[in-house]
């Protein structure tokens, strides 16, 4: 852990510093200590009795000397061994003691996290069941109800929205109670089961529509039979712009703030624009080609969050149909219009690609990450998440992952499992800086307050960011390096 | 007759260190590499330093093989 003076610490998991170890692998070693203990002692008392067919008479009569440094030898290992046996039996019952202490703790913290939230599912599904009785349908009833909720509340006055929300932020820990009930009250097993019904029935009822995604060069329309996935720049260079690539982690997530501008933004610049401006266009996304000065290639996807709201399979397809398929598992449009957005700017086998995204725009990347198509094309080495759902996603063993998270920030806890740092996956909790973004809806979502933390992590030196930016270094801004950039622009055909 | 006994203790020794680094190569696998914590940490390492003193017991009992295996000879 590493955190700078005065302000709250970095809470690095995973990557070169490792992560915590796992009950499982505490129970495991203490039951693989205690049998070494065993072997350790009867290895003792066979170094010891080892000596034991010299026949001592004759030996001594012939060297003494080297008889005496052979029983010598025998004993100083047995001893070893012996006291190592001692040592083993007690690490491995301390271990044992620390996992059962692990527990009980862990035990505890569910009791009171999920044990209240439970009894409140019980009663809500005594009620969906009851409905069930009376009127068919009831589930697809409770959600088109829960729908009108949302544009209820979204269509509240602004004191009452400010206070909701307000409520909200102030209880993070809600939102992953509310995710964890919200499958016992659907009668689902799981999150992704969940979404998964709620994918069907909004797509039955027309609220959610994942509807094919058309795939456009900025500033010229490329043709195509409308309804399919329809490749752009063919000639793999005609809208790409010269520009710089970006610096450090700030800088990645400050371009993808702005994926319309052809230059990356300067620290705070965006605080000073008012609302909207030089803000991404609908379902942009950006594709870097940084070159170093050994002319090696590397590329940068910047992929946008949730642009739209609705769902309703019209707008951006970075939306909440797309929010929806994305915890469900499902293929999404803006998935394969990433692809291919991807595959189209010319990527060749071997160049490496780091993707990057914020908020629903982090699960597509870590999602690409692992998409095979796309691998089949593109060396995908990287993914950077900031404030994303993606503990429940797991990019193929190599892929270097970054993902950053505000501990009050509650999209990252909407896919209702806990983060999972590995060696390849580094995940950074922090609490979010106070800024512009104050005034925002979820203010520790903002992606200004990312920027601000990947700022923190570049300055890190903890040794697994270390470790993370020379991942990223042939992405990023150096000595030589030059870049050029090309976007493109995803929109729904409303086609089903 | 000596020289026999020698090798016969030589190679019950040299067995024995054999199955010690077995053992002390066994205890350096078991904490994976990718913990940390303080109890993982000084768990990890009291292995660690076990596997080491092994070590130095399969070196003395080799040491031990070797004496043994002179004995009788000119």
């Amino acid at each position: 852990m590493t955190g700078a003076p005065g302000s709250a610490a970095l809470q690095v998991a995973g990557g070169a510093t490792g992560v915590a170890a796992r009950l499982d692998e505490l129970d495991a070693l203490a039951v693989a200590l205690a049998d070494a203990a065993t072997d350790c002692a009867s290895l003792a008392a066979r170094a010891v009795t080892a000596a034991g067919d010299l026949d001592l008479g004759p030996a001594l009569l012939v060297d003494p000397g080297a008889v005496a440094t052979v029983l010598a030898g025998a004993a100083e290992a047995g001893g070893v061994l012996c006291r190592e046996s001692g040592r083993l039996a007690s690490t491995a019952a301390a271990v044992a003691a620390t996992a059962s202490a692990y527990r009980a703790r862990e035990a505890a913290v569910e009791t009171v996290l999920v044990g209240i939230p439970l009894v409140v599912a019980w009663r809500l599904r005594s009620l969906v069941g009851t409905w069930s009785l009376l009127l068919p349908g009831a589930v697809p009833v409770t959600v088109v109800a829960g729908a009108g909720a949302v544009q209820l509340a979204r269509s509240a006055p602004a004191p009452v929205r400010s206070w909701v929300v307000d409520r909200v932020v102030a209880h993070p820990f809600a939102v992953d109670a509310t995710v964890r009930v919200l499958p016992g009250v659907l009668g689902t097993a799981d999150v992704a089961t969940t979404a998964r019904l709620l994918a069907g029935l909004g797509g039955a009822t027309g609220l959610l529509r994942e509807t094919p995604v058309r795939v456009e060069a900025v500033g010229g329309a490329v043709g195509g039979a409308v309804g399919e996935v329809v490749p752009c720049g063919e000639d793999g260079a005609a809208d790409a712009v010269p520009g710089t690539p970006a610096t450090g982690v700030a800088g990645l997530l400050r371009r993808g703030q702005s994926v319309a501008s052809w230059r990356e933004p300067a620290p705070g610049e965006h605080d000073t624009l008012p609302p909207g401006a030089d803000r991404p266009e609908r379902g942009q996304v950006r594709v870097d080609r940084v070159v170093g000065a050994d002319g090696r290639v590397a590329w940068v996807v910047h992929v946008p969050g949730t642009q739209e709201w609705d769902g309703d399979g019209r707008g951006s397809p970075m939306d909440m149909a797309a929010n929806v398929g994305l915890v469900a598992g499902t293929p999404t449009g803006v998935r394969r219009g990433v692809a291919t957005a991807v595959v189209r700017a010319g990527v060749r086998p071997g160049e490496p690609v780091l993707l990057v995204g914020h908020s629903q725009g982090g699960m597509t990347a870590t999602d690409l990450a692992a998409d095979p198509g796309l691998r089949r094309v593109a060396d995908v080495r990287a993914v950077v998440t900031a404030g994303s759902p993606v503990a429940g996603r797991t990019p193929p063993p190599g892929v270097t992952v970054l993902a950053l998270e505000h501990r009050d920030d509650l999209v990252p806890r909407l896919d209702g499992r806990r983060a999972a740092p590995d060696r390849d996956r580094v995940v950074v909790v922090t609490d979010a800086p106070d800024g512009p973004w104050r005034t925002d809806a979820v203010p520790a979502h903002s992606s200004g307050a990312y920027v601000v933390t990947a700022g923190r992590v570049d300055a890190s030196t903890d040794p697994s960011l270390v470790a993370v930016r020379e991942d990223l270094a042939p992405f990023l801004a150096r000595e030589g390096a030059t870049c050029t950039t090309r976007q493109v622009v995803l929109t729904r055909t409303d086609r089903r | 007759m000596v020289e026999g006994r020698g090798q016969e203790v030589a190679r019950r020794c040299l067995r024995a260190a054999q199955e010690v680094e077995d053992l002390a190569s066994r205890l350096r696998r078991l904490p994976p590499d990718s913990w940390v914590g303080p109890t993982a940490v000084a768990a990890g390492e009291a292995v660690l330093a076990s596997s080491r003193r092994l070590v130095a017991a399969a070196d003395a009992l080799r040491r031990a093989a070797g004496d043994a295996g002179r004995l009788g000879r000119p």
